[in-house]
């Protein structure tokens, strides 16, 4: 397992499929995608994908409703393999390592890649026992480790001053703000590699959403993360790279900046400018 | 009305805006030549007024541009002809200064010298036809013509440099003289913030800096 910076992990996995790739990534690569297609039945969603994504980079996906945007991540964690009859082309590397060959260990492959959804989805139980759900399923039982991995995931999550005298508080009682936080330290909690978030803040009030927004900053230090957004401004504020999707294809992936000040490619611009349609 | 084609439609309020602006120092450079070749000093007195009318419509333009950016949060092409739109105001405003300064200047001076007057009549002539030009650009998209305009300066500063560096010893007096070198800095100014303006039209077209 390759990682740029040290983690001082409690948990230890059997990382095995990942630790036998290869030792060096060219240029930071965290996941590259190379002519993906994937077809939901007759409906061909993504067309000869080809992206790659960095290490320490927050990377947007923008595009229209249905232009595969969330079936492109639900893909990179392989959760698009739940919808019946998807059937995919093509590779994608996560840390050199072809996610999609059968050797492949779905279950260490989403602890590595977690995932944030658009609605807030905590369980119907207390807040500790939703963070501590990871660490315990990869069999950690001690009290005071466990302790440890939720008060660190719930201060990296921004909402450790919020919730820390209420731990045994259904998270149900939160607003939707503080259960989105909670959800993100949830999937902290498993000490992933990166974080997809399929539109993270859209059910959210802007104070909260710029609160996520600090917490992706402070994250993408130790973590890389790949957000799907509707929110135009959000990409540009948030993202180091920016990906437009159109109708299953990327027209466009280039730095933010670019997109959002003078994009290459005029669907881009038509899009971003809200010109389209 | 459709967001977009609102946000379309404000923007052609912008551009008209400038165009509107654009227009007032295009005949208020013919008035100028007017003030010099026959010292007219009640309409050099006129050209000073009216250059509230020319600050007026710059702040209307700062005003619509804010508000667009604050409605809008415009990205891409349309926030580089927001930010466009306001240089080009404002630089526009400072060739209304100018064009007062000169009128100032030709209320208490006469030109008397053909040669000379000939060489200030011109620069004016050549300014007005970069910004008339200017305008065209901006308003078919017509980068060549930007580039030419950028280049067209030269021919302003070469008249400046004539007038000021050897046309100007042949006014022997030494108020006059003075009054000239500020008239032909003026223009040289004028012809500048023209460039610029045509900087800012390259910008908005391509994205990028003129170099
Ligand atoms: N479970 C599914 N079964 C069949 N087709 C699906 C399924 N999910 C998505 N699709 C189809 O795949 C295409 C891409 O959908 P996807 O959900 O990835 O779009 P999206 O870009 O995330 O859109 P939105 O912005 O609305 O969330 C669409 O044509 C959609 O109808
Ligand atoms: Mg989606």
């Amino acid at each position: 397992m390759i990682m740029t910076k040290e983690k001082t992990s409690a948990i230890h996995l059997a990382n095995k499929d990942l630790e036998s790739s290869p030792t060096v990534t060219q240029n930071n690569e965290i996941f590259i995608a190379k002519n993906f297609n994937l077809w939901y039945g007759e409906n061909h969603a993504l067309k000869d994908i080809n992206l790659s994504f960095h290490e320490n980079e927050i990377s947007a996906i923008i595009g229209p409703s249905g232009c595969g945007k969330s079936t492109f991540i639900k893909s990179l964690n392989r959760m698009v393999e739940m919808v019946p009859g998807v059937l995919t082309e093509g590779e994608i590397l996560y840390r050199d390592k072809n996610i999609l060959d059968k050797d492949m260990s779905v279950e260490e492959l989403r602890t590595k890649v977690g995932m944030v959804f658009q609605k807030p989805n905590p369980f119907p139980k207390s807040i500790y026992d939703n963070v501590s759900y990871g660490p315990r399923i990869h069999g950690i039982k001690d009290k005071k480790t466990l302790d440890l991995i939720v008060e660190k995931s719930l201060r990296q999550a921004a909402i450790w001053d919020e919730v820390k005298d209420r731990l045994n508080d259904n998270a149900y009682g939160l607003s939707g703000g503080q259960q989105q936080r909670i959800c993100i330290a949830r999937t902290l909690a498993v000490e992933p590699d990166i974080v997809l978030m399929d539109e993270p803040t859209s059910a959210l009030d802007p104070i909260s959403t710029i609160k996520i927004e600090d917490l992706m900053q402070e994250l993408k230090k130790e973590y890389s993360i790949i957000i799907v957004t509707h929110n135009m401004q959000q990409a540009a504020r948030v993202s180091d790279k920016t990906a437009f999707f159109y109708q299953g294809n990327v027209i466009e992936f280039n730095d933010t900046n670019i997109i959002f000040e003078n994009p290459h490619d005029k669907r881009t611009e038509d899009y971003v400018t809200g010109r389209f349609g | 009305m459709s967001a977009r084609l609102k946000f379309t439609n404000d923007l052609e309020n912008l551009r008209s805006n400038i165009y509107k602006m654009s227009k007032l120092l295009s005949l208020k450079f013919e008035e100028l030549v007017i003030v010099l070749e026959e010292n007219n000093r009640v309409l050099a007195q006129e050209l000073i007024y009216s250059d509230v009318d020319i600050n007026k419509i710059e702040i209307d333009i700062n005003d619509q541009a804010v508000s667009l950016i604050t409605q809008q949060s415009p990205v891409a092409s349309d926030l580089r002809l927001i930010i466009s739109c306001i240089k080009i105001a404002e630089d526009l405003e400072r060739i209304g200064d100018n064009i007062s300064n000169i009128a100032e200047v030709s209320r208490k001076t006469q030109i008397l010298n053909k040669q000379i007057l000939l060489r200030l009549t011109t620069m004016i002539r050549l300014a007005k036809l970069m910004l008339d030009d200017a305008m065209v650009a901006m308003k078919k998209d017509d980068l060549s013509l930007v580039n030419e305009i950028i280049e067209r300066d030269q021919d302003i500063d070469q008249i400046f440099v004539q007038v000021t560096l050897s046309d100007i010893y042949e006014e022997t007096d030494a108020f006059v003289t003075g009054q000239i070198q500020l008239t032909a800095k003026y223009l040289e100014r004028i012809g500048d913030h023209i460039e610029n303006i045509g900087e800012h039209i390259y910008f908005t077209l391509t994205g990028k800096r003129y170099k």
